[in-house]
């Protein structure tokens, strides 16, 4: 690796071998140049395809004939290696990882080269080590890697470089750094890369100094920009820059009366916040009606609240509750239709009435306005007035359903398109694609319904659904006594249902004609899309025909409308997907016809714009909903892939009055700025310093010697080496801490580390440290200890602990960003409380004598105070720790059914067995049984009474019987 | 000496303390005794300002040292008085470690008072308030379960539960149907579906 700088040229020639051509813009070739020839942090705009630029990467470093290895022999003939480096890739997400996985396939990566993926569910730390040792690349949580790297299960001078994305959250204290840390100190930083990527400048540009913090935990020198102005990229994607037409729809008036109306609950609740919070300064919380709707104001309010969080009374954190529940209303008003807007408050109103702390804002009279004006949108009653022949005149029921503006508007563009295309259709050979990108899977699903049955048709069905729900509760009443209301509604059921039957009955016939003399068979292309991985998606062809008939029917009727051409020949398909990428995804493609496609924004989060894109194909593209991202993407994909004659139209659907664009034209704005000040930053920025040397861990294990020896050159595996230790060095500094694996989430063993602690990741069943033979600890954050304490968790804890240890110790671990305080004393009120936390601690310490409480204000107060606690005592046994409890618990229970070895903590299914022990009826002792004779928690869902008696015990039995099939509305 | 039962004793040399006038909700009563407050015939406090301990250190190892051991529930109750305190309660954790004292901290003369109230009220009190309950209410049992999984929370929960009206039904549930549940994202939807379905353990 030595000679790389000397030849800058070669690597991207190289690449450009490596990768398809045109698959990748130039100015992430320039981009890739740029990371491989020197260690640093790539910061890219949003939508310019961080996640394409790694996948580069992982193909170069994979791939052994042209890649990095050959590169390698190029220079140096000598090289001998023939398996691939061992490059770590930190911080992906799960669906980032999927997406990862799907671009390289696209670019035809054969399967062996595919980078592996390891998460808390691929076995144990021996198979790791078995892949580690076949090389290639690795996407990894950062925890499996930081225990691997503690244990000795991947050494670092096995690793070749590290991958770090999502670069931005990394800070001196995340697991990431920590990894880098130890990982530069044991090696020489020559001899290894380090190559970083973030999507999100924002995340660089706040705080004191935050760049030079993070590329300082990163070990990285450079600081790589690539903004969206950057000169390379705005050269490229103004080529062909897609033409853009903005589309704003205003809300219905019903609609703008429920938003003044949610606008003044906020409102509401934020004078009752400000009033119950008086040690709260304030900032920038007043709210006008543009504001509520354009900023994610519950959170700016949470973050001001989150200081003094343990503080707060139920009935303030309830109202910070209240203004999230407010702010999706806000979401969910523009998005959904009101029939479904209608039940979602209606299910925030029973909730919060079968809740202890009831929402205040439900009581006020905006709440009242927001309800009648939801129903108007469904229905209204009218009554007649009374006259004197008629003293109680007949009331009717007149079905509104609103349908949301934007289907229409939707619908409408979509008539436009297909009026052009046939305007221009003669001597062009293939129909054109429309993309529809919308919010999320259920926004997918109301539009394609709408687009298949139309509005009538879809609106009535989910009428009439909701009928059905809502008017079950109310047939208990006694005949006579019925209101009005719900008597309409009653007869609405019956009638709507009946017109339900009438017209699914004239679709099928509809769709038996249909099918009589329907497109022979092979007319229908159907062909699965690469990435897509099939399971079970089947549609079963009479279906799909059947939403062919009735989709052309709906769009006759519409074309009638806008007397376009008479309804002869049009067909269009839709491809409509959830976010699902296991969805199977068929296209139907008939010559000559539009084919729409609906995907949803919450599929391409992973920055996977780029490939739905690809494998699209779309000449229009109208973006129901918006985001920066992918409109990067778009302009990238319209760049790379000018149409001839024609450019990509793309039409921006907003409504008008909530201000939709504010948000995106802000998005913008904000990125921006991040750049000019990065780019800025960067001009006067200090180059980082590296600690080359050796970090103070090392230093000290050197300097006392003994077994600074087998340290210095690796980690540990710790309990080898205490064994040998023990009894030699008695007088020697202790180090050495067991920590459970959980507990390398958070901050703490990194700066233990630091701070020249020696820690051994294992399994803990009693405590999160185990510092001596005596010392056992379980550290709480502050709101960990307010949860633990109410959930009766640190009551079980602190049991086990006792139990075992001599000196069992609870450390309340406070933030130093937060408040060093544990109640507000202001709030205490006169009398003892005993639902307080003064009087929960009391009574753990009453009945938990031998627990110590240890106090601190920070993290690194808590390394010292481990190093004082460590002093005159034992080391630790790790493999006592580690056996301690073991009986008494779960795992006991699923280790020694097998061959009675140490089994890894991740091979149980954590979230699973959390669950069951939170069902009612179970604890430790019936949750073994249930483990070992059902399956799943699916599979016990499904046990008959009997069943879950007997393998529950008859009481737990029938609770959790009774748990699994009660109903809500029954309660 | 006979302890009263329902008496808070403090020590005589604990007068003009200012925590004392913040003790109502229990009658309490001067004594000569060697700790500082006794709560009952098994436990007692030894009271700390850290401003204090900044100018006499060697007070509270003395006091320490005449505190026998035969009072199972041994209190350091200890003021926060002083802003910069990092120090000093690194000292007083070890001590405390060190003289098997559990330390509690008070940031308020109220709050310390509190506290000694709550030691004299609560005593002999069972520790249901702390231990687990089972939820009574559908309602809370069903929140209590589906929060379980790291990401989901209250209003998931209750979200589920309008939806699809029993638990049975959300765990039968496919990972699509899951979704079209508001307020349910992708990652939400994975474990949800990954802690139902995947068995409880690989290894059986």
């Amino acid at each position: 690796m030595a000679g790389t700088k000397n030849k800058p040229k070669k690597p991207k020639k190289q690449k450009k071998a490596l990768i398809p051509d045109g698959l990748l813009p130039a100015y992430l070739a320039s981009a890739f140049g740029d990371l491989y020839e020197e260690d640093g942090l790539m910061v890219m705009a949003r939508g310019l395809g961080w996640l394409n630029l790694l996948a580069a990467f992982c193909r170069f470093y994979g791939d052994v004939q042209d890649g990095y290895l050959s590169l390698l022999k190029e220079e140096n003939p000598n090289e001998k290696r023939t398996k691939p480096p061992l490059v770590m890739v930190l911080g992906m997400k799960d669906t980032e990882c999927a997406a990862l996985t799907s671009l390289l396939e696209t670019w035809g990566t054969p399967h062996e080269l595919q980078p592996t993926i390891l998460t808390n569910e691929n076995g144990g730390s021996d198979d790791r080590r078995e892949l580690y040792s076949r090389g290639g690349v690795f996407c990894i949580t950062s925890r499996i890697l930081i225990v691997d790297l503690l244990t000795k299960t991947v050494s670092p001078d096995e690793i070749e470089g590290m991958m770090v994305t999502h670069a931005d959250q990394v800070t001196n204290d995340s697991t990431s750094a920590f990894i880098i840390r130890i990982f530069t100190s044991l090696k020489q930083r020559e001899k290894c890369f380090i190559k970083a990527i973030t999507g999100r400048p924002e995340g660089l540009a706040m705080g004191f100094n935050k760049v030079d913090k993070t590329l300082k935990a990163l070990q990285v020198r450079n600081l790589f920009l690539y903004p969206r102005f950057h000169e390379h990229v705005k050269q490229e994607l103004e080529v062909g820059q897609p033409d853009l037409e903005e589309l704003h729809q205003p809300l219905s008036p019903l609609m703008s009366e429920i938003q003044l109306a949610l606008v003044s609950a906020v409102q509401a609740c934020l004078r009752e916040l400000k009033r119950s919070t008086p040690f709260v300064e304030w900032q920038n919380s007043e709210l006008s009606i543009e504001n509520c709707v354009t900023t994610s104001f519950d959170r700016m309010i949470t973050k001001q609240l989150e200081k003094d969080w343990h503080r707060l009374k139920p009935e303030t954190k309830q109202l910070s509750q209240d203004l999230r529940t407010l702010r999706t209303l806000f979401q969910s008003l523009i998005q959904y239709d009101c029939i479904k807007f209608y039940s979602f408050i209606n299910s925030i109103k029973t909730m919060s009435a079968s809740s202890r702390r009831p929402s205040m804002w439900l009581l006020t009279p905006a709440a009242e306005v927001m309800f009648k004006k939801a129903k108007e949108r469904m229905y209204t009653i009218k009554k007649g007035k009374p006259t004197a022949k008629v003293p109680n005149p007949v009331s009717r029921l007149r079905r509104v359903l609103e349908e949301n503006p934007k289907w229409m508007l939707l619908k409408n563009v979509l008539l436009e398109i297909k009026e052009e295309e046939s305007k221009h259709s003669q001597g062009k050979r293939f129909a054109p694609t429309i993309l529809v990108m919308c919010k999320d899977a259920q926004t997918t699903q109301i539009l394609k319904t709408y687009l298949y049955e139309g509005k009538d048709q879809l609106m009535l069905d989910r009428w009439h659904r909701w009928l059905i729900t809502n008017n079950d509760r109310s047939k208990n009443f006694v005949n006579g006594k019925i209101p009005e209301e719900t008597r309409l509604l009653a007869e609405e059921e019956g009638s709507v249902g009946l017109k339900l039957k009438h017209s699914n009955q004239d679709r099928r016939a509809n769709a038996k004609k249909r099918q009589l003399n329907t497109v022979p068979d092979f007319l229908r292309k159907r062909r699965r899309i690469a990435l897509e991985k099939g399971r079970n998606g089947a549609f079963s062809s009479t279906e799909d025909r059947e939403r062919e008939a009735v989709l052309e029917e709906a769009l006759e009727e519409v074309e009638h409308q806008y007397e376009s051409k008479p309804a002869a020949a049009s067909k269009r398909d839709l491809v409509a997907e959830g976010n699902q990428l296991e969805e199977e995804m068929y296209q139907t493609s008939f010559i000559e016809e539009p084919r729409i496609v609906i995907k949803s924004l919450s599929s391409v989060e992973a920055d996977e714009g780029a490939s739905l894109l690809q494998d699209v194909m779309p000449d229009y593209v109208i973006l129901y909903d918006s985001d920066v991202a992918f409109i990067r993407s778009l302009e990238v994909y319209s760049a790379m892939n000018p149409i001839e004659d024609r450019k990509l139209k793309i039409y921006f659907l907003i409504f008008s009055a909530s201000a939709e664009d504010k948000v995106f034209r802000k998005n913008l704005e904000r990125e921006q700025k991040a750049f000019v000040d990065l780019i800025e930053h960067k001009q006067k920025m200090p180059p980082p310093v590296l600690n080359t040397e050796a970090t103070q861990e090392c230093r000290e294990a050197i300097l006392h010697g003994s077994i600074g020896g087998t340290y210095a050159g690796g980690s540990l595996p710790l309990a080898f080496d205490t064994r040998r230790a023990k009894g030699i060095n008695k007088n020697d500094i202790r180090r050495d801490i067991a920590v459970d694996v959980r507990e390398f989430r958070a901050a703490l063993p990194s700066i233990l580390h630091q701070g020249g602690m020696r820690l051994a990741p294992v399994t803990l069943t009693v405590g999160d440290f185990v510092l001596s033979s005596v010392h056992c600890i379980e550290r709480k954050s502050i709101s960990d200890l307010f949860g633990s304490l109410a959930s009766g968790r640190l009551y079980t804890q602190a049991e086990a602990m006792s139990k075992y240890y001599k000196v069992p110790a609870l450390l309340i671990e406070f933030d130093p960003s937060k408040s060093f305080c544990l109640q507000n004393s202001n709030d205490m009120g006169l009398d003892i409380k005993m639902d307080s936390i003064c009087s929960k601690l009391v009574i753990l310490t009453l009945h938990f004598p031998k627990l110590r409480i240890l106090w601190s204000k920070s993290p690194h107060e808590t390394l010292e105070l481990f190093k004082t606690l460590k002093q005159n005592h034992d080391e630790v046994d790790v493999d006592k720790a580690v056996e301690i409890g073991r009986s008494d618990s779960i795992e006991a229970l699923l280790t020694t059914e097998g061959d009675g070895e140490e089994e890894e903590e991740d091979q149980i299914n954590e979230a699973a067995r959390d669950m069951l022990l939170r069902l009612p009826g179970v604890n430790v002792n019936n949750a073994r049984k249930i483990m070992r004779e059902c399956e799943s928690l699916a599979e016990l869902s499904r046990m008959s009474r009997q069943e879950l008696r007997n393998i529950a015990g008859p009481l737990a039995g029938q609770k959790l019987f009774s748990f699994f099939r009660q109903n809500l509305k029954s309660t | 000496q006979l302890l009263q039962p329902h008496m808070l004793y403090v020590s005589t040399k604990q007068r003009g303390n200012g925590v004392l006038k913040h003790i109502r909700n229990v009658p309490f009563a001067f004594s000569k005794m060697v700790p500082d407050y006794i709560m009952s015939p098994t436990s007692c406090a030894l009271f700390l300002s850290i401003k204090y301990h900044q100018l006499y250190s060697n007070y509270i190892h003395r006091r320490l040292g005449e505190l026998k051991s035969d009072f199972k529930v041994r209190i350091l109750l200890v003021l926060v008085d002083v802003e910069d305190n990092a120090k000093i309660l690194l000292q007083l954790n070890a001590i405390s470690v060190r003289n098997s004292m559990t330390m509690i901290l008070a940031w308020t003369e109220k709050e310390a008072a509190r506290y000694l109230e709550s030691y004299k009220a609560l005593n002999g009190k069972d520790a249901s308030i702390i231990q687990r309950k089972e939820a009574n209410n559908y309602v809370d049992q069903v929140a209590e379960f589906i929060t379980a999984t790291k990401p989901a929370n209250k209003t998931d929960s209750a979200n589920l539960l309008c939806h699809f009206s029993n638990v049975q039904a959300i765990i039968a549930a496919s990972k699509d149907e899951l979704s079209l549940c508001p307020g349910l994202g992708h990652v939400k939807v994975q474990k949800l579906h990954d802690a139902f379905h995947h068995p409880f353990s690989t290894h059986a």
